[in-house]
């Protein structure tokens, strides 16, 4: 390790156990940001400080600070919540932030737009409602996630369970989080603090675990840093196929980082044996990962470092078990299935689009209703839609009652309902170009062109991001946008439906012009030219990329 | 023997008398001294036998200020007299008294302070004889206002008419007031000493140094509260070629002009055109500019009744707009515009804290103004001043003059100052702190300041951010009163810092307050005599009586308004 640490390296060894200067920077009254330093670990616990980029210009003209505020994202494995909790995350939206509750792609809920002062009063709240936001950003295991439809398989429970247990493993020690923002004094002691996972240095990057529960790829398990397949034979869990090494965020200009799609290494049989793997790989990237650049830094780049055979003995030689030969299994689907379904145990399931996961005012009224029902939990998916779930028979008609009266059963597109978008402007400062605002208004304009064509009923994939790091998960979208500038995006093209193929770059620097005729022209081409059964992303990928 | 003022007011007397009022003057000067022959001296004796009673009506606490001085040198002149609020005054005892020395401020249009009313009213009343008691007025008040001093007038003249004996002429005195307080203690110790009264008609004793028009052009201004806010706080910038005067603490003056819109509706009830002419006196002016420059907004009762003859009905408000006025009563059919405005006063003057320092600023002006606004039943309002300023266009000539606040000034360069500017009461600080950095004071320096909301009303938060990091500002405590459930003001900040406060005190500190006089600096100033009670463990009256003493000394001074 000749080449220097990355300065984010020292502030967590130094941070005390992530605490820093969190409290005087909590107490800072002259700015709604946080001490530098702290930037940093303040993501561990789950926040972000972002600044409002729109407003900017306007307020250095009054003399006002940046307009700062916080996104909190919550820990949530496996995306599901009580009603209670929903009710809880709905009033602690309406009293701090913008009002509005974003379903993420890792099945968790953000609220944006967070005071510092108000910090410690919502984590408070959530803490009351049994919710927190440890480690839900920072170089941690994030939010574990799992294929969220229950109605899919009977043995959803048992796996779904796993994201929890995953989650608990690989928690921080530290007591900080409850410290700074929940107690206010110092009360846990160092000592019972050890954590000889993360140490003192945590990870040198973000780490992010999926649990897919074929057929369904709706997690798009072969993003993260490890994905777990399910393998289910006669109806029973046998365990668990390993993919290592997933990860899409690249770096414009930066010709050593890429996308790169999780590599299939075998097989655990027992939980005792899955658990120990997944906290061993941890160890093997907190140990070989990148600490010098973090665009390095994901495990993608340990794996090919260490090679994926290497990885996998270093691996077994840690575990003290050799992995399995990878079992088959297949993925067919990786979207939502809207409206309602039945599960195995006769439960019923109504699966809500929301855009962009973006709950709008009036789902969000319906849903504080639902909630007061006490008939249903809630579950978000990894396409940031929002499942109401395990409701009994009886109380089905209840549900549906409500669903008519508050007109949320809306028809969309079948690209509408397949798409995707990060945050990006005007809060998240790695933007460079629209996204969340603006591929409602893109689609919308597209919606013409496969009516023209007769598409309309196509589920074809279409996901947009602000910057090349690639929290909307466009590299394995059939039509991918990748922001480049203001109104600029890269244009990939070549993914296949169910997120096991990347896509490639077919276009540079599109603006909306250049983007809608060109959609139109691969749209003509493709019903002109597809072979029969042949998706839009195989076609493309076919066409221009083999 | 005479005063060069005294000579002069003979002189002034005398040269402009005609052969008959000599003569009169001769004879009342000798019946004078023949009923006052027990008053004359006894030789040339300096000693002061006479015991005065000063008696003072203050409203910000100026007229109290040049009552204690003066008690403090009199006493240093062996002179026993006592000094009382008029408020506390029983004037039942004032016929009886020997020599009583009114120091009265006025207000607004020309009133009493509210604690004088009483007084003035009653003596009016009284048909009790004065001729006993000897008096003489000391006025204070603003020469950018009409009616200047009106109320040390009024004073002056009932005394005289209810037959006492003026000893000295009025004096009228403007806001700079200290020069003339020392003019007339040194007369009022030769009149005591010699126990001579001087009937002098009340001539006026101007010592108001001529104010300096300056003209320049706002080239910049912002509103300082962020989209949301409740507020519209301007940031105004003004340069002149002219070279402007002015220190810290010092206020600029400005006169608004009516918007032509009102005027138009005031024109229309009397059918008349903006543009026609009318003469007044031996001015003849349009009816715009005649109204431009008159006030027409919150006229008092008296301004109201004097207008009693040109309405149909009886006019009830005790305070209302003129154009409101018109709308509800009928007008008579004699009333023409003419006589209204004839009696209209003139649009008076309006101070603001100056909030740039000439040294750190270019020598620019830079305000810190609040767009007032205010219900009157239904109706929403805004201030003539501070709605003249924020629509002032850009890069036009704009009149204005320099306002001097020798009251509310920054200590020597070693001392350290606590400042507390809530709201636009801020201005005088961002002025004193830029001083302060620019010339490398070595005085802490700590700011209380307070708005509704941190993200929207945070005044010159960048500014005060690069204070913070570079030093000049030491301590920052900010109080957001609409952020959280409590209501959190900068008192209660205060009180939060009691030892810290009391401390700095204890190494010297200066204290100023700005901004609203009420309720903030009462509530300010209840906090801070709580915490000098809790911290030097002393009682209420004894903490009321140390901050007494501090701004006795100068170390306390308050801009409130």
């Amino acid at each position: 390790m000749s080449e220097k640490l990355s300065p984010i390296e020292s502030i967590k060894t130094k941070s005390d156990g992530l605490r820093g200067t969190l409290k005087e920077s909590l107490n800072d009254n002259f700015t709604g940001n946080v001490r530098p330093d702290d930037e940093t670990l303040v993501k561990f616990h789950g926040m972000y400080v972002q600044d409002d980029r729109d407003r900017r210009a306007e307020r250095a003209e009054k003399k006002l600070d940046k307009l700062y505020s916080f996104m909190i994202r919550l820990r949530i494995p496996g995306g599901v919540i009580t009603a209670d909790q929903w009710l809880a995350t709905h009033d602690i939206s309406e009293d701090y932030g913008t009002g509005t509750i974003k379903i993420t792609t890792r099945q968790t809920l953000q609220l944006h737009g967070l005071l510092k002062h108000q910090l410690r009063p919502t984590i408070q709240a959530f803490n009351l409602a049994k919710l927190d936001s440890i480690a839900a950003c920072g170089d941690v295991n994030r939010n574990v996630i799992a294929s969220s439809h229950p109605q899919l398989s009977p043995l959803h429970q048992e796996i779904y369970d796993y994201a929890d247990k995953i989650s608990t493993l690989l928690l921080p020690k530290t007591q900080s989080y409850y410290e700074v923002f929940i107690d206010g004094e110092k009360i846990y002691e160092r000592s019972s603090e050890a954590d000889p996972l993360y140490e003192d240095r945590y990870l040198p990057r973000k780490f992010k675990i999926a649990i897919a529960i074929p057929p369904s790829n709706d997690v798009d398990v072969y993003t993260n840093d490890i994905g777990l397949i399910a393998v289910i034979e006669d109806d029973k869990l046998i365990g668990f196929n390993i993919a290592i090494g997933g990860g899409l965020a690249t770096t414009h200009g930066n010709p050593n980082t890429y996308s790169r799609l999780a590599s299939l290494i075998g097989f655990t049989d027992t939980e005792e044996k899955t658990l120990k793997t997944v906290y061993e790989i941890l160890t093997i990237q907190r140990d070989f990962g990148n600490r010098a650049d973090r665009k390095l830094s994901r495990m993608k780049y340990t794996v090919d470092k260490l090679t994926v055979e290497g990885f996998k003995q270093e691996l077994e030689n840690r575990t003290g078990f050799n992995l399995e030969p990878v079992r088959s299994f297949s993925f067919t689907e990786r979207g939502d299935r809207y409206g309602w379904e039945k599960s195995h145990e006769g439960k019923w399931y109504y699966t809500l689009f929301i855009e962009h996961g973006v709950v709008r005012p009036e789902q969000k009224q319906f849903l504080f209703e639902l909630a007061q029902l006490h008939v249903s939990n809630f579950i978000f998916s990894g396409n940031q839609n929002l499942i109401l779930g395990n409701i009994a028979e009886n109380d089905k008609g209840a549900v549906a009652a409500l669903i008519e009266s508050h007109n949320i059963d809306k028809t969309v597109s079948a690209l509408r309902r397949n798409s995707m978008a990060c945050v990006a402007l005007p809060t998240c400062p790695l933007a460079l170009a629209e996204a969340q605002r603006y591929l409602p208004e893109l689609v919308s304009k597209i919606e013409p062109l496969l009516e023209k064509h007769h598409l309309q009923n196509d589920e074809i994939v279409i996901r947009m991001t602000g910057c090349p790091n690639g929290c909307g998960r466009p590299y394995v979208a059939e039509l991918g946008f990748v922001g480049t500038g203001p109104g600029q995006y890269n244009f990939m093209l070549g993914g296949d439906r169910y997120g096991e193929r990347l896509n490639k770059l077919y276009k540079e620097k599109f603006n909306e012009t250049q983007i809608l005729a060109e959609v139109d022209y691969l749209l003509g081409l493709y019903v002109n030219k597809k072979h029969e059964n042949e998706t839009f992303g195989d076609f493309t990928n076919r066409t221009f990329f083999s | 023997m005479l005063s060069d003022i005294k000579l002069s007011l003979l002189q002034q007397l005398v040269y402009n008398a005609s052969n008959e009022e000599l003569i009169w003057t001769k004879g009342y000067l000798a019946g004078f001294l023949d009923k006052h022959a027990g008053l004359l001296p006894t030789g040339l004796s300096s000693e002061v036998t006479v015991k005065p009673i000063i008696i003072y009506g203050t409203e910000t606490g100026n007229s109290k200020k040049v009552a204690s001085g003066l008690l403090a040198n009199f006493k240093k002149n062996k002179i026993q007299a006592k000094a009382i609020d008029v408020f506390q005054y029983d004037l039942a005892k004032l016929a009886k008294e020997d020599i009583v020395l009114f120091v009265m401020s006025t207000q607004g249009e020309g009133e009493f302070p509210q604690n004088a009313v009483a007084f003035y009213d009653a003596l009016q009343a009284s048909d009790a004889h004065f001729s006993q008691l000897r008096y003489a007025v000391f006025g204070l008040g603003d020469s950018s206002y009409p009616l200047f001093c009106n109320a040390g007038l009024l004073l002056d003249e009932l005394l005289e008419k209810k037959g006492a004996v003026r000893l000295l002429p009025l004096v009228k005195s403007d806001v700079d007031y200290s020069e003339s307080v020392a003019v007339w203690e040194k007369d009022l110790q030769s009149v005591l000493r010699n126990q001579i009264s001087v009937t002098a008609a009340p001539t006026v004793l101007s010592t108001s140094v001529q104010k300096k028009n300056y003209t320049g052009i706002i080239n910049h201004k912002v509103i300082l509260n962020d989209r949301g806010s409740n507020k519209e706080t301007f940031h105004i910038e003004i340069t002149s070629d002219d070279v402007i005067h002015y220190e810290p603490g010092d206020a600029i003056g400005i006169i608004p002009k009516n918007d032509s819109h009102i005027i138009g509706i005031i024109a229309g009830y009397f059918k008349e055109d903006v543009e026609n002419n009318v003469t007044i006196g031996d001015e003849t002016n349009t009816i715009k500019r005649w109204l431009s420059r008159r006030n027409l907004s919150g006229l008092s009762r008296r301004s109201l009744s004097q207008m009693a003859n040109y309405f149909e009905a009886e006019i009830t408000e005790e305070r209302a707009d003129l154009v409101d006025i018109l709308e509800k009563y009928p007008l008579a059919d004699k009333a023409g515009i003419a006589n209204l405005i004839a009696l209209l006063l003139p649009v008076p003057p309006r101070l603001y804290s100056i909030s740039s320092a000439f040294d750190a600023h270019d020598g620019q002006v830079h305000l810190t103004v609040n767009l007032h606004k205010f219900k009157v039943g239904n109706q929403v309002k805004t201030g003539l001043a501070s709605q003249f300023l924020a629509e002032f266009p850009l890069n036009e000539n704009i009149e204005f003059y320099i306002h001097k606040n020798p009251n509310f000034r920054l200590p020597s360069d070693d001392t350290d100052i606590i400042m507390i500017g809530p709201g636009t009461g801020i201005a005088p600080f961002r002025s004193f702190i830029a001083q302060r950095d620019s010339a490398g004071a070595e005085g802490k320096n700590w700011l209380f300041f307070g708005e509704q909301h941190f993200v929207t009303d945070f005044y010159y938060q960048t500014e005060i951010q690069d204070w913070l990091t570079s030093g000049v500002l030491t301590k920052l405590d900010v109080a957001f009163s609409q952020d959280q459930n409590e209501k959190i003001y900068v008192q209660n900040r205060i009180l939060e810092n009691a030892k810290d406060f009391n401390q700095w005190l204890d190494n010297g500190a200066s204290l100023y307050i700005c901004g609203q006089k009420a309720p903030m600096s009462t509530d300010v100033e209840n906090a801070i005599i709580e915490v000098i009670s809790l911290e030097r463990n002393i009682d209420i009256g004894e903490a009321k009586a140390f901050l007494e003493k501090l701004e006795a000394e100068g170390r306390y001074q308050k801009d409130v308004y």
